[in-house]
């Protein structure tokens, strides 16, 4: 893959929030668990946050990329590989939206081998740091809520 | 009378050639000395404004003014001193739970405004702020008890050999000595979630008025045997005598005051107005929430009827917390109560959706604490391998009665209660035990003591460990395999630090049982899907107003499924609540709603 | 009709309680023939606080700082009396530790000191030797110093407390007391020549306000006004408190129980708290707790007792009659001060007959303390 600009990169980021938002959507649509369904729900918002995100920083209205900084516990690279099922449970939806976060970022960092020049390279490392930021908080969520206890 | 006597005087003179004995102006103004007792001073960030001070004071100098917000454990208040009053005598300071409070050596001061001299230390700047010198605590020397009376035990040894109570309980003299450390200050009040009146009890207790004392707490706790055996006492957190002694033992003078009795009915004076006649509620759950909400309607004049998907009530009080901590005969005797109340109890009946349904229809109003009755997942590698099990199937299996083996060697992953009193069953059924935990032992939310009672018992401790993966042995052992943890700071304010793998190294424990403990959730199968829709969140919890009631008009909820804290005296609160909402929702003439 | 022609002659004075001459807030009344006293009332009242009745009304921790009020030159007689009968009543004497017995004993014996300083600074003073009495007082405030040092307070102390005393002593104090002994003694002999060697007091207080000795048992007198009359009679052999029994002192006596003898018997007494002080601070341990493990002093109750406990104040003998009923708060506490005795009832005996002048100098004499009289 190659890109041209800083506005083809970030149109193709868009199109992966899209992409993402979509997945949730169906995973909401099918699973019966009610808090799963619940949480998908919710993760199809967030898709549609950070891709309206990426548009403002295509239009110039967001100057760049905001992480916080939330600490990485490296939880993903621990826990299994759940798939979807009908009954899947929010803990597994978790570590899916984990996995997630995790193969975007993993993604970003991929590109930016054949990034041409500085500012796209740089581009693609904000869009990385974002995936990543996104991981860790998904990191967190599931500290606070699966293991309350550890 | 000889001429001596008339010379004499006169050596007098000889003074005036003298250097003066009588104190110049200037040794007056010296400072005083280094133990002075002038002006006071208080460090206010150590401050907890319990009011001691103000309590010894018998000029009645100290007032207590607010000066910040309160939070647990800081009334907000401070001492405001009155110097057209204060005699210097210092038992303000002498007392003071916390020792900030000091007298500077300095005893001069002109102001022409007299309003200016009621001031507080450390809020309303004064010159000799910083002063080092002055009246301090010292030690040696203590107007209130800063010792506990130690809570006899059963012998480590022994008591793993056995199911029965660890604690012995105090006896009426150790109890009355204990309750009478007590400084009456209330930061204990506002500490508990469901406000117990505590320096009553325990001063009805130090009084050795123990009906008097049952009375106060059974105002607003309906389980208080069970409290006094295993709560969480956030309120010996903040017990201000605790800050530089040892808490007062709420916990165990609470549990004293119950045990003092074979019958509650019989000595109980509830006063209440029986408002509720004519009312139809239904509980569904019969853990601590359940109950309260029962309890306290019940008494008011309401219908309650009570269902429970197991044979006792008492929920994790009675499924999860083992015998040894909270034994049957002391929950029998609150259940007991409850009946002799008037609410009708119905065992071995889980509620599913179409009764929930009916349930809705039937009453005019319905609350739900189900809790959390199912384990999360260890989520790792191998987690469906035989002999990887849950801490909260062990527990309920053991104490509904089924068997339960354990084999000899187990490791119990997680840092919570639940953790703790597996690994403690685990023990007494046997097996060599290790607890693996991923944080620090002092971010281990089970209780302090309960991990030093499971260390007595041999129990071992391994923190920062993170589960990788469980793997099956030729020898048909498992093995447990986890990596170490380094901390990072936690991501919110107050938040817990976060333990990191450390990527590369495995470290390996043959087990014959994984035993999980690793957090709780809610289940909601057995609800409608229209009411489960409409109350539960995207977390698994249900969220409530302000009086407990969720979305849906006319459903209450409360206990560890609402609030955060996830503890038996946190859940009855939530039912305080749930009792009041339902008062006046039933009684505001609303029926439930099907929309 | 001699009656009223009698009465005519006299005339009548008050005495107080604005009066330089007297001994604190109090007044006598008196009447006069000629300049001699024919007859005197005493009136107290100016102060009256009601001491024993604010502490029915308060916990017995906040019952302490009260009673030190009692006395202004000599608070530690009350603090001492009433904390040893409530570790009487309440058993908590058993538990005083020795060193703290030690040191109650070195506040009593400073706070006579301090007290006969100023008294006869009085003795001076009221028989208009002028010198004499700020000398007296510069002497009392080094002690003040020590007590400064030691209790945080110069005059109100609030040291001895129930259980021990409130703090231990600090570093090096030993030395310091012994430095203010050597410049007190250093002093002495020049106030025996401006007092004791002077003319005019010799004159004045010679033969003058004799007390009779067979008044000395009817009356309840004590101190050293019965010491004056040559009765060994001082509570602290009689019957011994804290350390007194191990030390080694003689009650001083002296003869003719004028206003003279009792002046010596305290001149005298100064010397012996002096040595009394040494030799309890060559005795008193260096190590140990100062005070007794106290329970919680915001709910502390004392069982139902009553107890009547006394000391020897440099005025004499003090008690305190105490009763508790079980509860948090005093019952009922009766202060017996010598300035009863001393200031009211034989006062009013010895006035007929005295000069007008010698009226002063006879109270300084019987070291009368109005506070005390009316708690
Ligand atoms: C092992 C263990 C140890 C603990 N130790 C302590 C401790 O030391 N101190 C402390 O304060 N807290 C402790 N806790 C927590 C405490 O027990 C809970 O916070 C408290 O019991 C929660 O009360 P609750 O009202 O939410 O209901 P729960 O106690 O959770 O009870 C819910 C009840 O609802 C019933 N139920 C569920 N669904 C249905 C249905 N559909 N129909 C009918 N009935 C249903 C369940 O059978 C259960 O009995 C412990 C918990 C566990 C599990
Ligand atoms: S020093 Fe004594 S009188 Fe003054 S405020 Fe403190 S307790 Fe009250
Ligand atoms: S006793 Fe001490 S901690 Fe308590 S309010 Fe007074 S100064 Fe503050």
């Amino acid at each position: 893959m190659e890109f041209n600009s800083i506005q083809e990169v970030l149109d193709f980021a868009v199109r992966q929030e899209q992409k993402a938002g979509r997945f949730y959507g169906l995973m909401a649509e099918k699973s019966t668990d009610v808090v799963a369904r619940k949480f998908f729900r919710e993760m199809v918002g967030e898709e549609r946050k950070h891709e309206a995100k990426l548009k403002a920083i295509k239009s110039g209205k967001l100057s760049g990329f905001s992480g916080q900084g939330t600490p990485q516990m490296n939880l993903t690279e621990v826990l299994g590989e759940p798939v979807f099922r009908e009954d899947i449970t929010l803990q597994e939806g978790l570590i899916i939206a984990m996995r997630a976060e995790k193969d975007a970022y993993e993604m970003y960092e991929g590109l930016k081998a054949f990034a041409r020049d500085e500012e796209l390279k740089k581009i693609l490392e904000g869009l990385a740091a974002e995936e990543l930021e996104h991981k860790a908080r998904m990191e967190s969520i599931y500290d606070q809520v699966v293991q309350r206890e550890n | 009378m000889s001429l001596k006597h008339v010379l004499q005087p006169f050596n007098a003179w000889v003074q005036a050639f003298s250097k003066p004995y009588t104190i110049p102006m200037k040794d007056t103004m010296r400072p005083g000395a280094d133990r002075y007792r002038g002006w006071h001073i208080n460090d206010v960030e150590k401050c907890v404004g319990c009011g001691t001070c103000a309590d010894i004071c018998q000029n009645a100098a100290i007032d207590m003014v607010p000066v910040k917000d309160p939070v647990k454990g800081d009334s907000g208040l401070r001492p405001k001193i009155d110097y057209g009053r204060c005699c210097w005598c210092a038992l303000c300071v002498d007392v003071c739970t916390t020792g900030s409070l000091g007298m500077s050596n300095e005893y001069t001061w002109v102001e022409k405004d007299p309003e200016k001299c009621r001031y507080t230390p450390g809020v309303d700047a004064k010159p000799w702020d910083g002063s080092e010198k002055g009246w301090r605590q010292e030690e040696g020397f203590s107007l209130i008890v800063k010792d506990r009376v130690p809570m006899p035990m059963l012998d480590p040894k022994e008591r793993i050999k056995t199911w029965a109570e660890v604690v012995v309980g105090y006896s009426v003299e150790e109890a009355r000595k204990e309750a009478a450390r007590c400084v009456s200050c209330g930061l204990c009040v506002a500490a508990c979630p469901a406000h117990m009146h505590i320096p009553d009890y325990i001063g009805a207790i130090r009084d050795g008025d123990f009906e008097k004392a049952l009375d106060f707490i059974y105002d607003n706790n309906p389980m208080p045997e069970m409290c006094g055996k295993v709560c969480t006492r956030r309120c010996e957190g903040v017990c201000s005598v605790g800050i530089q002694g040892e808490p007062l033992a709420i916990r165990w003078l609470k549990r004293f005051a119950t045990e003092q009795f074979e019958d509650f009915a019989k000595v109980l004076h509830p006063e209440v107005k029986r408002v509720g006649e004519g009312k139809k509620v239904a509980v569904v759950g019969g853990g601590p929430s359940g109950v309260t909400v029962a309890y306290y309607l019940a008494v008011r004049g309401f219908e309650v009827t009570i269902y429970e998907a197991l044979p006792q009530l008492g929920g994790a009080t009675f499924f999860g917390i083992p015998k040894y901590r909270f034994p049957m005969p002391s929950l029998e005797k609150q259940v007991d109560l409850l009946k002799k109340a008037g609410v009708k109890i119905v065992t071995d009946h889980r509620v599913e959706k179409d009764e929930f349904r009916r349930l809705l229809e039937e009453n005019d109003a319905l609350f739900f604490g189900t809790g959390l009755m199912k384990p999360y997942k260890l989520g790792v590698p191998g987690e469906d391998l035989e002999g990887v099990i849950y801490a909260l199937d062990l527990l309920r299996d053991h104490h509904v009665g089924k068997k339960v083996e354990v084999g000899e060697s187990v490791v119990v992953v997680g840092g919570g209660n639940v953790a703790i009193d597996a690994s403690r069953v685990s023990r007494r059924l046997g097996a060599e035990v290790t607890i693996a935990y991923r944080r620090r032992r002092e971010d281990m939310p089970a209780d302090d003591e309960e991990i030093e009672d499971a260390e007595a018992e041999g129990i071992e401790l391994v923190t920062q460990s993170i589960p990788l993966r469980v793997e099956k042995l030729e020898n048909g052992k498992l093995d447990f395999i986890w990596g170490p943890a380094e901390m990072v700071p936690p991501d919110r304010p107050g938040g817990r630090p976060k333990p990191k793998l450390i990527e590369g190294v495995e470290n390996h424990l043959q087990v014959d049982r994984v035993i999980v403990a690793i957090g709780q959730k809610g289940e909601f199968e057995w609800m409608p899907e229209e009411v489960a829709e409409k109350v539960v969140t995207s977390r698994g919890w249900v969220e409530v107003d302000e009086t407990g009631m969720t979305q849906w008009p006319g459903i209450f909820a409360g206990g560890d499924l609402v609030n955060s804290t996830a503890d038996a005296i946190s859940a009855i609160a939530d039912g305080l609540k749930a009792v009041e909402g339902i008062q006046q929702f039933t009684l505001e003439g609303l029926s439930v709603s099907k929309s | 009709m001699t009656e009223t022609r009698e009465r005519s002659k006299e005339v009548q004075i008050w005495f107080g309680p604005q009066h330089p001459g007297i001994t604190g807030n109090m007044s006598v009344q008196t009447w006069l023939d000629g300049d001699t006293l024919t007859r005197g009332i005493t009136h107290v009242g100016y102060l009256h606080r009601a001491f024993e009745k604010l502490m029915e009304r308060r916990l017995y921790i906040q019952s302490f700082p009260i009673v030190c009020r009692i006395c202004v030159p000599e608070p530690d007689t009350n603090e001492w009396l009433l904390a040893s009968a409530l570790e009487e009543l309440s058993g908590l004497d058993r538990e005083v530790p020795e060193k703290a017995r030690w040191i109650r004993t070195l506040v009593l014996e400073m706070s006579r000191l301090g007290a006969m300083l100023m008294v006869l600074g009085g003795h001076a003073g009221s028989m208009g030797l002028g010198p004499a009495p700020q000398w007296m007082i510069a002497l009392r405030d080094l002690v003040l110093d020590r007590f400064e040092e030691l209790t945080g307070g110069r005059v109100y102390h609030m040291y001895i407390v129930y259980g021990g005393v409130r703090r231990d002593l600090p570093e090096g104090f030993a030395e310091r007391m012994e430095q203010t002994l050597k410049t007190i003694e250093s002093k002495l002999p020049l106030i025996d020549d401006v007092i004791f060697g002077s003319a005019v007091f010799r004159k004045r207080a010679m033969g003058v306000g004799v007390v009779p000795r067979e008044w000395a048992f009817e009356m309840g007198i004590s101190g050293p006004v019965i010491r004056a009359m040559g009765i060994p009679k001082d509570v602290r052999k009689d019957e011994p408190y804290e350390k007194y029994a191990e030390l080694d002192f003689d009650v001083v006596t002296e003869e003719g129980s004028d206003i003279f003898a009792r002046a010596m018997v305290r001149r005298r007494e100064i010397q012996q708290s002096i040595d009394l002080i040494r030799q309890i601070l060559a005795r008193m341990p260096k190590e140990g707790p100062y005070c007794a493990e106290l329970p919680n002093m915001l709910e502390w109750t004392i069982p139902v007792g009553q107890t009547y406990v006394r000391a020897e104040s440099s005025r004499g003998e003090m008690g305190y009659y105490v009763v508790t009923d079980g509860s948090k708060k005093l019952r009922r506490v009766h202060v017996r001060g010598p300035s009863y005795v001393h200031g009211v009832s034989l006062l009013e005996r010895l006035i007929p007959g005295t000069n007008i002048a010698d009226l002063a100098p006879l109270m300084v004499s019987l070291q009368v303390c109005p506070p005390e009289i009316e708690r």
